[in-house]
């Protein structure tokens, strides 16, 4: 599809109405053009605001109790572990609309399409749901790597299931249409890309921290998974310009507020990275960097940060 | 909302009071059902909580967000329930009751004149894309539903949608500089 094509989308997909198929499509696109991300947010914010103009309906009283003493039980901003009955019902939402026909093995609750269907890209980009949307949803953030702000979860045996569950499920899936078998293709290669990460997260030890893009790179994202037992660690990122001749990036471990160094990568043709490391194990809450630095890297950080874990 | 994130409970009950009624209104018109309209202001409420830390208010505004949220869910829900149901649904709904809305005076007159506005930039789109807009976002009728409903190809529905929010944009913030929510 031409740059064209997709900015059509955006107002569409600002007002709900796109399909699952297209959606899957406009998330790609958007998570290397700013020019659109920029455009979808403006129409999503006049789409909301006509939600202005329905009369307000106040709920009953005893609701707001509940909510409130709901919210009371739950540190805010926490993960929560993976709730069946919500992957459950994402997966209820398949096989509705026009263009869509039920994925293959249908009542597959995480399938990557109810989960793009659930959510509007928009939402995607200003928050990111964290693993209490199902893990399924983790790997979508992982295909559409540059379109969301990525996120922290406490890794469970689950993720690695889903991850793998997925991957298999890609391959066996017939391509139903070519614009199907092109996201299926490039959804495969973009797995297979993290399947350095998956394997650091077959550890019980592993944290995956989101990381984003500071000032110099606001487009640029990546995800980290560190294993605290053992140290190894693996890095994917999008987004990033390449790094000029003579200098590397440099990806850090940063504890008590001390950054302590790891190895260097550059990008490849499409600004994406991927490599494992091995950082110093034990650190329990990790916070991540990528800086800029000579080719060789440093022993402390002394050039431009490129990324930053969310979490610092 | 950085005060909710940090886990402050009043601003989160503050947030509640300003933008509940809004959003029940919403969910009340998209589900056709007091019972879901709760338990998915409740689930948005909740996800909020969770999540605002990691809402990036340069990406976007608060309201915009707690909307999407609101209408995401009501729409999944929606598709949950078969169309037959659907429809028994919205027959025999209740009027809602007027809104005894404990909604604070600074907020209600606020509301108010923000409605004024969209009101008269929705009245500047040609008929029929103000009304397939509506259909699609406050309605959460798809896209082939609502050319069924007006005997119109999905085609024209899809740019008549298209195009009447880009106008409805347009002219927000031509009205308004940029268009504080």
């Amino acid at each position: 599809m031409r740059h064209e094509d997709y900015k059509e989308l955006l107002a569409l997909e600002a007002a709900g109405a796109l399909d699952a198929g297209e959606r899957g499509a406009l998330g790609e696109h958007l998570s290397s053009c700013v020019e659109c991300r920029t455009e979808l947010r403006e129409l999503s914010e006049a789409a909301a605001s006509l939600a202005y103009t329905l009369a307000p309906v106040a709920p009953p009283a005893h609701l707001r109790a509940r909510i409130l003493e709901s919210v009371r039980a739950v540190s805010p901003s926490e993960a929560r572990a993976v709730d069946p009955s919500e992957v459950a019902a994402t997966g209820a939402a398949i096989g509705d609309g026009p263009n869509l026909r039920p994925a293959p093995g249908g009542e597959n609750a995480d399938d990557w399409r109810a989960v793009i269907k659930r959510f509007s890209l928009w939402q995607l980009l200003a928050a990111s749901p964290s693993l209490s949307f199902g893990a399924a949803v983790a790997a979508v953030a992982l295909v559409l790597l540059g379109a969301t702000t990525l996120f922290t979860w406490n890794r469970t045996r689950t993720l690695q299931g889903e991850v793998a569950r997925l991957s298999k499920h890609l391959k066996e899936s017939q391509a139903e249409s070519a614009r199907e078998s092109e996201q299926v293709a490039s959804m495969r290669e973009q797995l297979a890309r993290a399947g350095e990460l998956n394997e650091v997260l077959a550890s019980p030890d592993a944290r995956v921290e989101g990381l984003a893009g500071k000032d110099v790179a606001p487009q640029a994202r990546a995800l980290v998974a560190y294993d605290h037992s053992t140290g190894r660690t693996a890095l994917v990122a999008s987004g990033l310009p390449p790094a000029p001749e003579g200098k590397a990036y440099q990806l850090w471990l940063i504890a008590d507020k001390k950054p302590m160094p790891g190895g260097t990568f550059k990008t490849d043709s499409d600004g994406r990275a991927r490599i494992s490391d091995r950082l110093p194990p034990g650190v329990g809450k990790p916070a991540f960097a990528v800086t800029l630095e000579r080719e060789g890297g440093e022993t402390a950080p002394k050039g431009e940060m490129y990324l930053l874990s969310n979490a610092s | 909302m950085r005060a909710v994130a940090a886990g402050d409970e009043r601003a989160f009950a503050s947030l509640y009071d300003r933008y509940s009624s809004i959003l029940f209104g919403l969910l009340l018109r998209i589900l056709h059902s007091r019972a879901e309209a709760e338990d998915v202001l409740q689930e948005v409420f909740l996800q909020v909580w969770q999540q605002a830390r990691s809402f990036d208010d340069s990406r976007g505004r608060a309201f915009t967000w707690l909307v999407t949220l609101a209408r995401s869910r009501a729409i999944d829900r929606l598709r949950a329930v078969d169309s037959r149901e659907r429809a028994a649904r919205r027959s025999a709904e209740d009027a809602p009751p007027a809104a005894e809305t404990e909604e604070p005076a600074d907020d209600a007159a606020e509301r108010s004149e923000r409605a004024e506005v969209v009101r008269g930039a929705l009245a500047e789109l040609p008929e029929e894309q103000r009304q397939v807009l509506l259909l699609a976002y406050l309605d959460g009728m798809s896209q082939s539903e609502i050319a069924a409903a007006k005997g119109q190809p999905l085609g024209t529905v899809k740019t008549r949608t298209r195009a009447g929010l880009k106008k409805l944009s347009e002219v927000l913030r031509s009205r308004l500089g940029e268009f504080a929510v």
